[in-house]
């Protein structure tokens, strides 16, 4: 179900390429009016940001861990698989 | 995060979501303490014979699948680093003893918020200041 959202008015321009993007996507009926492709278009920009980030914070987690939290981590895996050996998945 | 095994001692663990466990992890075990995460109606069934439980780090710095949570919180001799990446299932006897506190409803949400950032990419994540 859609729910409506306050919507704020702003007057702007953009090139002829985006234009014709945003026309498309309403043509294609993936989006209603060129407010609302805009809408959608910046919606996947900020969940394509949001995975970049993620992917990139958790590379950086495990790249930067110190010795100690790496040795503390390798023995967690160990004792955490060993543990998880005897579970049946058929219970 | 560790203490020292107290061997011999095996209950039927009656575990419900938000608390934190002393648990016996590995062979032979050593006692860590662990989150239950599993939903309630599975931590309560007799028919269901493990839950979802994340572990404690005594050492660690925060990031997309780790938090630090503080002993006023968690009822922790120490800060304590929650690992959502090793988020795993483990059987109820491996349970020994309820330990410090319960975590609130609205830190749950947060912790589950950030164990899916251990599997799904698309999973909200606005990254933490500070950090240790």
């Amino acid at each position: 179900m859609k729910t409506s959202v306050p919507r704020q008015k702003i007057s702007t321009t953009v090139s002829p390429e985006t234009h014709r993007y945003l026309k498309s996507l309403v043509k294609a009926g993936r989006a209603a009016t060129i407010a609302e492709a805009v809408d959608m278009v910046v919606r996947r920009a900020k969940r394509a940001e949001n995975r970049a980030r993620l992917e990139r914070d958790t590379a950086a987690y495990f790249a930067n861990l110190p010795a100690s939290v790496q040795r503390e981590e390798a023995r967690l895996e160990t004792v955490l698989a060993q543990s998880a050996d005897e579970v049946l998945f058929d219970e | 995060m560790t203490s020292s095994p107290s061997p011999g001692r095996q209950v039927r663990a009656t575990p419900r979501r938000g608390e934190i466990w002393a648990a016996g992890l590995g062979n032979p075990p050593v006692r860590h303490w662990v989150l239950i995460v599993s939903l309630d109606a599975r931590n309560a069934s007799d028919r269901v014979n493990s839950v979802l439980i994340v572990p404690f780090g005594s050492a660690g710095y925060e990031g997309p699948t780790t938090l630090r949570l503080d002993p006023g919180e968690t009822g922790l001799p120490a800060p304590s680093y929650l690992k959502g990446h090793f988020i795993t299932t483990l059987t109820k006897d491996r349970l020994l003893r309820r330990e410090g506190r319960v975590l609130s409803p609205s830190r749950m949400r947060q912790i589950s918020q950030m164990i899916s950032r251990a599997f799904d990419p698309a999973a909200p994540y606005e990254p933490l200041r500070g950090g240790a």
